[in-house]
């Protein structure tokens, strides 16, 4: 009668040891996803687009292939492979893989964009994210007016929760 | 023997007379070397002086001739200096153009500057985010 509570004890005791950190690795699937609590990472919104993070139908899209996560965040079927920063996805937590590196052209002037994303799993499908990125002038005469920027050159990082739309 | 005595006195007077002639002239002529000399002495003392103008009149021209070859050479360098300055600036400008021309043609987004009134929303989606 004894050896039944003792059995089920150790085998507790052996699944606790043998299975990591006990914490479970969340699924992440390929999709829309939408963006809520934006809130500014960075000391100051340099380049002024938080506001389009803040807004309620702000979605982005994200790709997930074997570990790695792409991030699309205007979520344009068009976008260039350059402009979609990847990160690498392992224990829930997202790790800069890619930083996307790409030139804009505002007729004679012309900027460098430079971000990244990072995160972690919090949930199946649900991520909270951090994007950072820089603007800065590659060449030409560039007035920030003349671009979508707020500043030239410019740096912010926002934070913000993505959650997988039903498709 | 009258005669003799006669001749020889009046030759003696004669000789006399021309001694004093003689003398005369003599004087005559040294008062005139002496004037001469003087005069010379004169035209040379001028002669020097004249020289001493015509040598400094020639270092004040040297001189001046000096400054304006350094002012000219000056503004030669000045010139030269602003129109390779001029060049280079135009050079700058024309490469910085070029390279514009480039990465414009290999931009992954090509836009234009934003129209007034456009959203932060539209300003995302034209910059890729």
């Amino acid at each position: 009668m004894r050896l039944r509570p003792a059995l089920l004890l150790s085998s507790t005791v052996l699944a606790a040891a043998c299975g990591g950190d006990g914490t479970d690795s969340h699924n992440f699937e390929a999709g829309t996803y939408a963006v809520s609590s934006a809130t500014l990472a960075s000391a100051a919104d340099g380049c002024g687009l938080l506001g389009a993070y803040t807004d309620p139908e702000k979605v982005i899209g994200i790709a997930v292939e074997n570990d790695t996560a792409t991030f699309n965040l205007s979520n344009d079927a068009q976008a260039g492979a350059t402009t979609l920063p990847t990160a690498t996805l392992s224990s829930n937590q997202l790790t800069e893989a890619y930083e996307a590196n790409y030139l804009i052209s505002y007729g004679a002037c012309n900027v460098r964009v430079k971000r990244s994303v990072t995160g972690e799993l919090t949930d199946d499908n649900k991520a909270n994210l951090t994007l950072s990125f820089n603007v800065a002038r590659e060449s030409g005469t560039c007035v920030a007016t003349d671009t979508d920027f707020a500043a030239l050159p410019c740096d912010s990082a926002y934070n913000f929760v993505a959650v997988k739309k039903n498709d | 023997m009258k005669r003799v005595a006669f001749l020889s006195v009046a030759a003696a007077l004669s000789l006399a007379g021309c001694n004093k002639q003689a003398e005369a002239d003599l004087a005559t002529c040294k008062s005139d070397l002496s004037k001469a000399q003087s005069s010379l002495t004169a035209a040379e003392d001028r002669a020097t002086v004249a020289e001493g103008q015509l040598k400094s009149t020639q270092e004040q021209l040297a001189a001046l001739q000096k400054t304006a070859d350094e002012a000219a050479k000056a503004q030669m360098e000045k010139a030269e200096a602003g129109a390779k300055t001029q060049a280079g600036k135009a050079a700058k400008a024309s490469a910085a153009r070029a390279t514009a021309k480039e990465d414009a043609a290999k931009a992954e987004i090509k836009s234009s500057a934003p129209a007034t009134g456009t959203t932060v929303q539209q300003k995302a989606k034209r910059a890729g985010f």
